[in-house]
């Protein structure tokens, strides 16, 4: 069902704009909820048959439990506990964060196809989604000044990072995707710990507020 | 041919009040009331072309002169549009241009007339218009240009054609895209909910009413038609994109234009029913992103 | 052709509909105010004017444009008077060639001294060394 892997990966790309355009932090965050959902759905999508069934399925539901129910959780527990407000401060505004997204992932879909990536063939989809969420991920850490946000620029770095592996299934075993996946979750469980004692210490998560430290 | 020329001519001039008693009565259900009948800007119309007029005295000729430019505007722009996928009543290659300039000429002459009366209040209301407009029209440049390349002609009545149904077979994904865009754009051009509200008059959240304060009689009925006119423009672009395929008889596709048309106005109803307006820095944002969309869409289409 | 055809059909009824009006209306069309937003008095200086027509725009492009406002705001439970006048200066005119222009002006005032004194070598030279410039050039290009 080529169609389909490509809505998914359409969707993916629709996704990253919205991240990149919305000023709410409950949104944003079911956005990258949603987004690991459907990143999830596409191991079971893409294996050929010479892959585990079992291996893909289990695959499958612990990224979905990962991306869509866990960390989204993780954060929202954050924002309750430290109060914060729940409107994103950006650095670079909004609209100039989404010009820069677009053409981002503009130039990700016009340049991809000159590199030479193995099995990229029968999904021509998956190298320009790949680039356009690591792009807009990268964006969302540079551009936006909570702490909240910067892991959620995190969150959708590792998705593309994820969509990249995809690549490889054919190649490399898929134990190596749940690998990252793992890494990824202490990383986040590590952030969340130090989000907490930066709001203890400071009362605050403005990341511009850590170089009063030096005083 | 003289047939298929009467109807579209009769289905362009006589449905479009018929929409906007849609919206209402739509939204009206959505809140548990009865709601106004279906053909109320019909009885409307026919009332205001019956009173008097009453002109302010800061007023000039260009005051009198905007609803009627206006009006004669959309309408004409209503020749080119390809009604329920036949071809348009003129076509020739590049009158998407001429369309999109049509309409903006009808806003051009009702910012002027309210700007001519001299109230700030009508002032802020045509500044607003024009500065969303100028962000909602390359919005719907780049949603015509998406269908263009899809179609790969460069007339409406192509790109509304028989070349719709192919375009949908191999582009699908791009045409959805553009579809949702053209929605958020039709929504900002018509001033409704999330871009303004049509039913209050307050002064923090009127863009559109408020230009049309001061006109009175025959001049509101004018304006309330030509509002209700470009409505239908809208929806007719948008029924035909979304329902893309051909149909065998004339009668087949008349039919499902016209029930298309009224669930694009149900659509809007519920639209406006289910959202807030957005505050106005987020409108830019809005139709920012809607542009963006369509750009994405025609990335995807130059793969 | 059809585009003279569009027009002519605008013209039409933008004419039809003016006729249409005109029978409609029964009586001269009777005079009042303008709504003023419930302000009992207006003046002819509080009407909208054309920077506050082009305020939001110049607002959004106000990285490039760079307007200048001056504000002298109401204080006080009884304000006396209070300013307000916003421009727009020209950005390339006035930030880029007129300095630009005197720039070079201050350039030339440096150089005239050394350029132009009265020695007829360093004129027949610099005859000659723009012809040996122009010679390479046609060389090198």
């Amino acid at each position: 069902m080529a169609s389909l892997t490509d809505s998914v990966f359409i969707l993916v790309v629709v996704l990253d704009l919205f991240l990149l355009s919305s000023s709410r932090l409950n949104a944003a965050i079911r956005g990258v909820a949603l987004q690991g959902a459907l990143l999830s759905a596409l191991p079971p999508l893409i294996s050929t048959s010479e892959h585990d069934t079992a291996h893909t399925l289990l695959l499958a539901v612990g990224a979905l439990l990962i991306k869509a129910v866990a960390i989204p959780w993780l954060l929202f527990r954050a924002i309750r506990e430290a109060a914060i407000r729940r409107e994103m401060e950006p650095v670079v505004g909004f609209v100039p964060s989404m010009i820069l997204g677009a053409a981002g992932i503009a130039l990700a879909f016009v340049l991809s196809r000159g590199l030479p990536l193995p099995s990229a063939g029968q999904h021509a989809f998956i190298v320009p989604t790949a680039l356009s969420t690591v792009w807009t991920g990268l964006l969302l850490v540079v551009a936006r000044k909570k702490a909240v946000t910067q892991v959620m620029g995190f969150l959708v770095l590792e998705n593309g990072v994820f969509v990249f592996g995809m690549l490889l299934t054919g190649i490399m075993p898929t134990m190596i995707e749940a690998g990252v996946l793992l890494d990824l979750f202490v990383a986040v469980f590590v952030m969340g710990i130090v989000m907490f004692h930066i709001n203890r210490e400071f009362s605050s998560l403005d990341t511009a507020k850590l170089s009063t430290l030096k005083d | 041919m003289i047939l298929r020329a009467i109807l579209q001519v009769g289905l362009l001039l006589l449905l479009p009040p018929l929409l906007p008693g849609v919206v209402s009565r739509v939204k009206a259900r959505f809140a548990g009331r009865e709601g106004p009948p279906l053909l109320q800007l019909y009885f409307d119309l026919s009332k205001l072309l019956r009173k008097g007029t009453v002109y302010s005295r800061t007023t000039t000729w260009v005051f009198r002169a905007g609803p009627v430019v206006g009006l004669a505007a959309i309408a004409t722009a209503g020749l080119v549009v390809a009604v329920a996928g036949e071809r348009a009543l003129v076509a020739f290659t590049g009158d998407f241009i001429l369309f999109a300039y049509l309409l903006g000429l009808a806003r051009f002459a009702t910012a002027l007339a309210a700007l001519d009366t001299g109230s700030s209040f009508e002032g802020m209301g045509a500044a607003r218009e024009v500065t969303f407009a100028s962000l909602a029209e390359p919005a719907l440049f780049l949603v015509l240009v998406v269908l263009a390349r899809a179609t790969g002609t460069l007339s409406l009545s192509g790109m509304l054609g028989p070349g719709l149904a192919t375009a949908w077979g191999h582009a699908a994904p791009a045409l959805v895209l553009a579809a949702f865009s053209l929605f958020v754009v039709a929504l900002a051009e018509n001033a409704r909910i999330p871009v303004d509200d049509p039913n209050t008059h307050l002064e923090l959240t009127m863009i559109h009413e408020v230009m049309v304060l001061d006109h009175s009689g025959p001049d509101l009925a004018f304006i309330l038609y030509g509002a209700s006119l470009k409505l239908f423009l809208f929806g007719a672009i948008f029924t035909r994109l979304v329902l893309g395929f051909r149909f065998e008889s004339l009668l087949a596709a008349e039919a499902a234009f016209v029930l298309g048309l009224l669930g694009f106005a149900a659509l809007v109803g519920v639209v406006e029913s289910a959202m807030a307006r957005l505050r106005l820095v987020r409108i830019p944002q809005l139709l920012v992103g809607a542009s963006v969309l369509s750009v994405f869409a025609m990335v995807l289409l130059l793969g | 052709a059809r585009v003279s055809a569009i027009a002519a059909v605008l013209l039409a009824t933008a004419i039809g509909l003016v006729l249409l009006r005109r029978r409609l209306a029964r009586a001269p069309a009777p005079r009042a105010e303008t709504w003023g937003c419930g302000f009992a008095a207006p003046t002819a200086r509080m009407q909208y004017t054309a920077s506050s027509f082009a305020e939001m725009l110049v607002g959004r492009f106000s990285w490039a444009l760079a307007p200048r406002a001056t504000l002298h705001a109401p204080r006080n439970p009884f304000p006396t008077e209070a300013l307000f006048a916003s421009h727009v200066p020209d950005t390339v005119l006035d930030r880029l060639l007129l300095p630009a222009t005197r720039a070079a002006g201050r350039l030339s005032a440096l150089l005239r001294p050394i350029l132009l004194q009265p020695l007829i070598h360093l004129h027949v030279a610099l005859l000659v060394a723009t012809l040996v410039l122009i010679l390479a050039w046609r060389f090198l290009a």
